[in-house]
C-alpha cells in the first residue's frame, strides 16, 4: 500500500491526490514565473524606451553634423559665375538672422562676387559637435580649400577656415542661425 | 429513414458496440474493474465527472497545461533576461557618430583638450621634465613617437630659449565610442623665442583632430593630427 509521506500510514495516497498536489505545485510555480515575467516585461519596456531615446539622441549628432557640413560647404563653395545660385544654396540652409542677412544683402553680395571675380572652393575637413539638444546645437567645422579673386590675381590661394555654427531645428530640419569665424 | 427506424436499437452506427448509452446522472458499468478487481466496485459517480477526471485530481490535461504554461513563461523570461543583458552600444557610423552618453563624451573631449594643451605647451627651461610629463598623457605607441620628435628638436628649442604656449579656444566631438573619442580642437599657439639674439613673438591658429583612447589609466592621447 502507498503511504503518504509524513503520514501515519493509515491514509492511502490516491493517484488523484498526488496529481492535485502536483498541479498545485505547478500552478504556484507558474504563478511565480508569471509574476517574474510581468516584472521583467516592465523592465524590458523601460529599457526599450531608454534605448529608443538614446538612439534618437545619438542620431541627432549625425543629423546636426550632416546639416552643418552641408551649410559650410555651401558657404565655402562660391563662384561669381553662378553667384545667385551660390547665395541661394547658403540661404536654403539658413534661418533666423543669418537667413535675413543673406536675403537682405543678396543683391550686394552677388554684385561684389562678380566685381571681384571670386571663386571659393573647399570642403569640410573635420566637423564636431560642441553641444546639442532637442532643438538647438553648436558645431565647429574646420575647412580646407582655395580662393581666387582679383586681389590674388585670380590665382588659387590656400584658405583654411575655423567656423562655428549655431543650428536650430525648424520643421524637422536643422538650419543654421549663425555662422562665425573663430579667431 | 424507414430502414433506420426499423434497425434494432444498440446496433446503429452511433453505438456499434451495443453498450448502453451513457446518460449523465446514471451509473456507469465498469466492465474491467468488475471482472478483474476483487475489491468491491467503486461507488457510482456521475459520468461527466469520470470523463473529465479519468485519474482523479485536476486531471492530466490540467498538468499538461500547467507544464506548457511554465515552459512558455520560462521562454519569455529567458528572452527578457537576454534583452536586459545584451550590450546596447551601437557602433560608430556616419548616422550615429557619437554612441556614448554626455558624461563620457564630455570627459573624453575635456581630457583631449587639456592633454593637448599640456603636450604642446613647452618651455626651454624644463624641457625634459615637460616632455616626460606630456608622455604620461599618451599611449605608449604615441609617446614613443612624441619622444623621438622631442629629441629631434630639443637642442634648437633650448638654444632659442623657446616658450611655446598652446590654448584650446574651441572643442567639439567628431565621433565617440566607449573605447575611443575623436575631438576637433581649435588651437591658438603663442611662441616666444630668440632668433639671432633678438626676441621674437609669433602667433598661429590651427586645428587639431585629437584621438583619445580609454585605458585603465583613463583617457590617453593616441594621436594628434594638426592642420
Amino acid at each position: 500500500m502507498e503511504v503518504a509521506a509524513g503520514g501515519s500510514g493509515d491514509e492511502p495516497v490516491t493517484p488523484g491526490g498526488t496529481r492535485v498536489r502536483l498541479d498545485i505545485g505547478l500552478f504556484v510555480l507558474a504563478l511565480l514565473l508569471a509574476c517574474g515575467c510581468v516584472f521583467g516585461g516592465v523592465l524590458v519596456v523601460q529599457q526599450h524606451r531608454d534605448d529608443e531615446r538614446t538612439e534618437a539622441e545619438q542620431e541627432r549628432y549625425g543629423d546636426v553634423l550632416a546639416a552643418a557640413r552641408h551649410e559650410v560647404e555651401a558657404f565655402i563653395n562660391i563662384d561669381y559665375r553662378d553667384a545667385q545660385e551660390s547665395i541661394d544654396a547658403v540661404a536654403s540652409g539658413a534661418t533666423g538672422d543669418f537667413r535675413k542677412q543673406y536675403d537682405s544683402s543678396s543683391a550686394g553680395v552677388v554684385k561684389l562676387l562678380r566685381r571681384e571675380q571670386s571663386v571659393m572652393d573647399g570642403e569640410v575637413l573635420w566637423a564636431g559637435v560642441v553641444n546639442v539638444d532637442a532643438d538647438s546645437a553648436t558645431v565647429l567645422a574646420a575647412t580646407t580649400g582655395t580662393v581666387a579673386n582679383r586681389s590674388t590675381k585670380n590665382q588659387q590661394v590656400a584658405r583654411y577656415f575655423r567656423l562655428k555654427l549655431d543650428l536650430q531645428k525648424v520643421d524637422d530640419r536643422w538650419l543654421t542661425s549663425n555662422l562665425e569665424f573663430v579667431g | 429513414m424507414v430502414e433506420s427506424s426499423n434497425r434494432p436499437r444498440g446496433l446503429g452506427s452511433r453505438n456499434p458496440t451495443g453498450r448502453p448509452r451513457k446518460i449523465a446522472g446514471q451509473t456507469v458499468p465498469v466492465e474491467k474493474s468488475v471482472e478483474e478487481s476483487v475489491e468491491p466496485p467503486a461507488p457510482p459517480e456521475p459520468r461527466d465527472s469520470v470523463e473529465e477526471q479519468p485519474s482523479g485530481g485536476g486531471g492530466r490535461g490540467t498538468t499538461v497545461a500547467l507544464l506548457v504554461a511554465i515552459a512558455l513563461l520560462l521562454a519569455v523570461g529567458g528572452l527578457e533576461i537576454w534583452y536586459l543583458n545584451r550590450d546596447p552600444t551601437a557602433t560608430v557610423s556616419e548616422a550615429r557618430p557619437v554612441v556614448v552618453g554626455d558624461a563620457t563624451r564630455g570627459e573624453a573631449v575635456d581630457t583631449a583638450a587639456r592633454s593637448t594643451e599640456e603636450i604642446l605647451s613647452t618651455t626651454y627651461q624644463d624641457y625634459d621634465d615637460q616632455v616626460e610629463q606630456a608622455a604620461a598623457k599618451m599611449t605608449d605607441a604615441f609617446a614613443e613617437q612624441y619622444q623621438q620628435t622631442s629629441d629631434g628638436i630639443r637642442d634648437r628649442f633650448i638654444a632659442q630659449k623657446t616658450r611655446l604656449q598652446v590654448k584650446a579656444v574651441g572643442q567639439s566631438v567628431v565621433q565617440a565610442s566607449p573605447s575611443q573619442v575623436q575631438a576637433l580642437l581649435f588651437l591658438n599657439q603663442y611662441v616666444q623665442k630668440e632668433v639671432d639674439g633678438e626676441p621674437t613673438t609669433d602667433f598661429a591658429q590651427y586645428r587639431a583632430l585629437v584621438t583619445v583612447v580609454h585605458t585603465d589609466h583613463g583617457w590617453l592621447v593616441s594621436d594628434i593630427d594638426t592642420q
